[in-house]
């Protein structure tokens, strides 16, 4: 097999894998991105349109996602509009069986938040079902949907932000490219299809570097009025897998306009395609998690 | 000084160009004065209260709040609610506004069947009914939403709207209105009440009042004194001029305003009036004065000549006057609420403005009309008139003047009457108060301060260590103070962050009671951390500090009386100080609390105004007429109309506020006005007619015409502003206009009485006498006098001219006056058997007659005028004079006499010596 034949095949082989859920998280689960296995270049179609189309570019983004598990040490720095902070940690876990994705964010400081976790269970093409632990009531809890606008974490991330997002939920739209950051951009603009996705966003404009990393390096949040509510930035972008060459930034800020706050997202240590019990990922896993367990991921994430 | 007025009226054209010019040129910043209607100015610029206030809003956010009220009887259907929640969206959309709190974005976080649900209380809107029902059940037990957007029987609502802070949006916030406004438009058919309370639209409504006001109050103004003085002056061009000179002024001070950066405000909006009205006095004594020195004249009537003998009169007194009310005004302007200083700049500006008018383009425009002269005293109206004064006249001096302690008394028992009553005087500060009870914006915000909250906003903020109000314990605390104060009956709704807490504790516990009560606050630290995640930083802004050191207690009241509000404000203090909830280091504070306690920079404006303006009256008084009694006895004649309208303000239950506040150093400088134009009119006729009962009553006769004419102008022009918007313009309106008419009665009965024993010298008469130094050095008379006292001495005496060949004295009259030769020459003879025998000259600076004036005595020579000659005559009435009213000088002059005296004692016993050796 030569190489591109190689190259097209593990192509196809992620296509099958990914593009059928077309999963795509966005922010913490954002830092999960793949190698870049085509390069981008630009044309326009009988029509005058770009190619590629908007729908296009996310599915190459989407592409860049693939791996089937992931841990991250997250340090999240709050800032209040009066500018104190306050720094909590968490670890951030994707996890893929099949076609079962998980996702957990688990609290592990400060100590009086320690375990508060935030799991997330869905099916490809599905909504993700979302379950909340808080230590002291002792009880996991099913979040319901129509709440997932609301703020988690004490951050300016949503629930939402933190769901696996379903393209077919959403009509994407390429503009005029822009840079940010100094790098060249695809500028998409997501807006949710209303009749399948209660959103608490009107639109998203995605810009996603036109390099062959695809790296999302900035998304705006709009509001009703298409009133700018948040902004998100990524940056420092290194390549983090062993096996095929994944983008992870290294720092991410979410600047949240309507509330006037801030949140520093950085990874204080990350790790990709490793073998975790998906027992853990479980209402009942992270229920009965210890302070081993904990040490355990610790311990992976310094890769003993 | 004086010839300032011939400039304009030597230049007429380059006079006019140059003004229009600057007219022009200030047309422009003219137009973009800014408008301050937001209320702030109520505020001191700088106190604790206020730095204490903006280091709240740094902390817990902006309250820049706009409101929108809606209620309904089926407020709570599905229907309803789906128009409600649209409505929220279009605002939401609206570029001016930040986010909404209202029945559709605040937090609800609540456990139902195991599942957790963070979404808001009503969205998305579910689909039945009853699960409708439900929700708005809870949240009529839930402190977040009752009374803050939701009132307790379910049927009124608030969109509670906060506003971008950003300039750009501050200064557009009638935009937002409007945005606001075209936003409802589109759901009045779905509400049976939908309505704008909150900052926009107050600032609206005082924008329209403004708006209103000037259409109404100016044309009103305008028109009425156009007519009046055309009707007075018998001549339309009489009657524009005042007019005309108005406008100019009026683009001069909003020129320089806009340049300086002072704003039209809810009270400085009248100047035009103001400046159009007391300007037009001026305008017509200057008209008038012209046009009858033109009948009297026998100069061309056009001629520079003409304009001199105009200015001769004419200018201290435009002078005095102007300066008497450009400082009445300035000193209201004196204090720390930015409200009073805008007014105080913008009046006085426009008083500086309008005295350039009257000293520059009013001669010019006489001699471009060049005016028909006023026939004097030959038409049926002037006798009258003539007539009417010289009655009123005679009877003031026939009757006033010899019973003095008749009048002193009136004047006791009103002041007692007024004493009793000042006391009673009670303060006001408070915006909506202002705006007034009958106006539809108060209608609504009383009606939605009924059904919801009110709008007076008290930040309680509690101080701690970092993190203390993130520790149970210490939330308990906050917790039992936030139960109390919802229990006054004063508070209508008290936010804590408590209750986000107390909330989410109970609701994740599943305990099903809905009470009031929330002292199921977590027991554990950890809990409480937990519950914090729920929450975003912003969120909580208005209620914690991000570092838990600070907790804001939002309390919500309807009080509109700024006296009770403070009240209320000081028992809190006093209660939470005394330890009742452990203890607390704590602040109350909020924007209506500083505007109610800005009281007492009411009282200090009053204090100092009134104070300063007084201390500048009582001196130029005195120095105008060189006398303390004179500058104290002017002072108390103007003091007993204030004082007395103190009085009216207490027993009628009228409040000190910023408008009643500037009345007394307002009026006090116009008021003024008539006293010193009687005063130089007494003075004048005195050197006349040499007797003061004689002076009084030709001054009363030449005055009393325009003094009560310009009063009763000032009046009605004062009075016009009782058609204002604003209550406290309505009240210094028609309080103004009392004091004027006060002061008429006052200046015609009380400076008679006063002065009608005093012989005035003016200042401008001591520096206008030609004295020659050498008559003060060769004088006996003069010796030991300064040429100011010289000339001061002269003008309290009589001074006496004789034509060549006059006889003076004569042998074996008895005589009681003595005189100072100040020019000509006179022989001293003795009749003798071959006629008479010469036996001295007299020449400036000598006295003779001297002997008389001591003891009445026989004259023992002739003397005659040998040339045309100037006498200072002295009787035993005048020295008698001079001793009460100068001691100094009497003693000098007593002195001099002694030695003069003496001096003639020495000659006699030398002469005798003589014949007798």
């Amino acid at each position: 097999m030569c190489k591109s034949q190689a190259i097209f095949a593990a192509q196809d082989f992620i296509r099958k894998s990914f593009m059928n859920t077309k999963s795509i998280s966005l922010l913490i689960l954002s830092f999960i991105l793949t190698t870049s296995l085509v390069l981008a270049q630009d044309d326009t179609n009988a029509s005058g349109q770009l190619i590629p189309a908007g729908d296009e570019v996310m599915e190459q983004f989407t592409i860049r996602q693939a791996v089937s598990s992931e841990i991250a040490l997250i340090s999240m720095v709050t800032i209040t509009p009066s500018g104190q902070q306050e720094t909590r940690e968490f670890f951030s876990i994707y996890y893929r069986d099949q076609e079962e994705i998980s996702y957990l964010i688990r609290m592990i400081s400060p100590e009086a938040v320690r375990g508060v976790s935030l799991l997330g269970k869905g099916m490809d093409g599905k909504m993700s079902d979302q379950f909340l632990y808080l230590t002291d009531l002792g009880r996991v809890s099913k979040v319901r949907d129509t709440g997932r606008s609301v703020y988690f974490l004490a951050s300016d991330f949503t629930y939402e932000d933190l769901i696996n997002e379903i393209p077919d939920h959403f009509e994407y739209q390429r503009l005029a490219d822009e840079v940010v950051q100094g790098v060249n951009c695809f500028k998409i603009k997501a807006t949710p299809v209303e009749e399948k996705v209660k959103s608490g966003y009107t639109g998203r404009m995605l810009y996603i570097s036109k390099d062959k990393d695809y790296n999302l390096l900035k998304a705006e949040f709009f509001g009703e009025g298409d009133k700018l509510i948040k902004t998100f930035e990524a940056f420092d972008y290194h390549a983090a897998g062993e096996e095929i060459r994944t983008m992870r930034p290294k720092r991410a800020v979410m600047v949240n306009h309507d509330k006037k706050t801030k949140t520093i997202l950085t990874i204080l240590g990350d790790r990709i395609n490793f073998n975790l019990d998906p027992a853990m990922l479980t209402p009942e896993g992270i229920a009965k998690w210890s302070g081993e367990q904990d040490e355990a991921l610790l311990s992976a994430l310094k890769g003993e | 000084m004086k010839k300032l007025l011939l400039i304009g009226y030597k230049k007429p054209w380059l006079t006019l160009l140059s003004i229009v010019s600057i007219t022009l040129a200030a047309l422009y910043p003219a137009s973009r004065v800014h408008f301050d209607v937001t209320g702030d100015g109520l505020m001191p610029d700088s106190s604790p209260e206020l730095d204490q206030y903006q280091k709240v809003r740094q902390t817990f956010g902006s309250d820049e709040i706009a409101g929108v009220y809606i209620s309904d009887f089926r407020l709570t259907s599905r229907e309803k609610l789906v128009k409600l929640g649209n409505l929220h969206k279009a605002l939401q959309k609206l570029s001016s506004v930040q986010r909404i709190e209202s029945l559709f974005s605040l937090p609800d976080v609540k456990l139902d069947e195991g599942w957790i649900d963070f979404s808001s209380l009503l969205h998305p809107l579910p689909e039945s009914q009853e699960i409708i029902n439900q929700k708005i059940d809870d949240a009529l037990t839930n402190p977040i939403f009752l009374r803050n957007v939701i009132s307790p029987d379910a049927q009124a609502t608030m969109l509670v709207v906060y506003l971008e802070d950003e300039e750009k949006y501050k200064e557009s916030r009638q935009e937002t209105y409007n945005q606001i406004a075209a936003a409802l438009k589109d759901y009045e058919q779905y509400f049976e009440k939908i309505y704008q309370v909150g900052g926009p639209a107050l600032e609206v409504q005082i924008y329209d009042f403004i708006k209103n006001d000037q259409l109404v109050i100016l044309s009103l103004s305008v028109l009425a004194l156009f007519i009046l003085l055309a009707l007075m002056q018998r001549s339309w061009v009489a009657g524009l001029i005042p007019l005309v000179n108005a406008g100019f002024a009026t683009v001069w001070t909003l020129g320089a305003m806009s340049l300086l950066g002072v704003p039209v405000n809810m009270l400085n909006y009248i100047f035009p009036v103001l400046v159009l009205i007391i300007g037009a006095t001026e305008d017509v004594h200057l008209i008038h004065e012209f046009r009858t020195q033109a009948g009297k004249k026998p100069l061309d009537k056009h001629s520079i000549e003409l304009m001199k003998a105009v200015s001769d009169r004419m200018m201290l007194a435009l002078l005095l006057t102007a300066i008497t009310t450009i400082f009445g005004f300035s000193a209201t302007g004196i204090s720390s609420l930015g409200v009073l200083q805008d007014f105080g700049f913008a009046t006085s500006a426009g008083m500086v403005a309008r005295f350039v008018m009257t000293v520059f383009l009013v001669p010019a425009l006489l001699k471009l009309w060049q005016p028909r002269a006023r026939s004097s005293s030959k038409s049926s109206e002037n006798q009258e008139n003539k007539t009417k004064s010289s009655f009123i006249a005679e009877w003031i001096v026939r009757f006033m003047l010899p019973r003095p302690y008749l009048l002193l008394l009136v004047v006791t028992v009103t002041m007692i009457s007024t004493f009793y009553f000042i006391p009673k005087i009670h303060m006001s500060n408070d915006l909506m108060s202002f705006v007034g009870e009958d106006t539809l914006l108060v209608k609504q915000v009383n009606e939605a301060a009924e059904r919801l909250s009110g709008t007076k906003v008290l930040y309680l903020t509690l101080y701690g260590e970092e993190g203390d109000f993130r520790k149970p314990e210490e939330l308990r605390r906050v917790e039992r103070l936030t139960e109390y104060l919802r229990k006054l009956p004063e508070v209508n709704s008290v936010t804590s962050f408590t209750d986000f807490i107390g909330r989410t504790h109970e609701r994740l516990n599943e305990k099903p009671e809905l009470t009031m009560s929330y002292s199921r606050l977590p027991n554990k630290a950890s809990t409480l951390e937990q519950y914090l995640l729920f929450f975003n930083s912003g969120d909580l802004q208005r209620y914690v500090s991000g570092d838990f050191s600070k907790l804001n207690l939002t309390i919500r009241c309807h009080e509109n009386d700024s006296s009770r509000l403070r009240e209320f404000a000081n028992e809190l203090r006093e209660v939470i100080g005394n330890g009742s909830f452990g203890s607390i280091h704590f602040t109350l504070t909020g924007k209506a609390l500083i505007v109610a306690e800005a009281v007492d920079s009411v009282i200090w404006t009053q204090v100092v105004s009134l104070g300063s303006m007084a201390v500048l009256l009582f001196f130029i008084s005195s120095g105008l007429f060189l006398s303390f009694r004179c500058g104290l006895s002017s002072l108390l004649t103007n003091s007993v109309p204030v004082a007395a309208v103190f009085g009216i303000m207490g027993g009628a239950g009228i409040p000190l506020n910023v408008g009643t506040c500037m009345v007394a150093a307002v009026t006090l400088g116009i008021a003024i006005d008539d006293t010193l134009h009687l005063l130089v009119r007494f003075n004048r006729k005195l050197t006349d007619l040499k007797s003061e009962k004689a002076a009084v009553k030709a001054a009363l006769e030449k005055e009393m015409g325009p003094v009560v004419a310009t009063s009763i102008a000032l009046a009605g022009g004062f009075m016009v502003l009782s058609l204002a918007s604003f209550e406290p313009v309505r009240q210094f309106g028609y309080l103004s206009a009392i004091v004027i008419l006060l002061a008429l009665v006052t200046d015609l009965l009380l400076t008679p009485v006063l002065f009608g024993s005093m012989r005035l010298v003016t200042l401008w008469d001591v520096l206008d006498l030609k004295l020659r130094k050498a008559l003060i050095l060769r004088s006996p008379f003069f010796k030991g006098l300064t040429s100011w006292q010289a000339k001061r001495l002269i003008l309290v005496s009589d001074l006496e001219e004789y034509k060549a060949g006059t006889q003076i004295i004569k042998t074996g009259d008895t005589g009681d006056k003595m005189y100072v030769v100040l020019s000509g020459r006179l022989q001293v003879s003795k009749p003798g058997p071959e006629g008479a025998i010469r036996l001295a000259t007299l020449r400036m600076g000598d006295v003779f007659g001297e002997t008389a004036v001591i003891a009445q005595c026989l004259r023992t020579a002739d003397i005659i005028a040998d040339t045309d000659i100037r006498l200072l005559m002295l009787d035993r009435e005048a020295l008698g004079r001079l001793r009460k009213f100068s001691p100094f000088l009497a003693s000098q002059i007593f002195l001099n006499l002694t030695s003069i005296l003496g001096r003639r004692l020495a000659d006699t016993s030398e002469r005798l010596r003589q014949i007798t050796a």
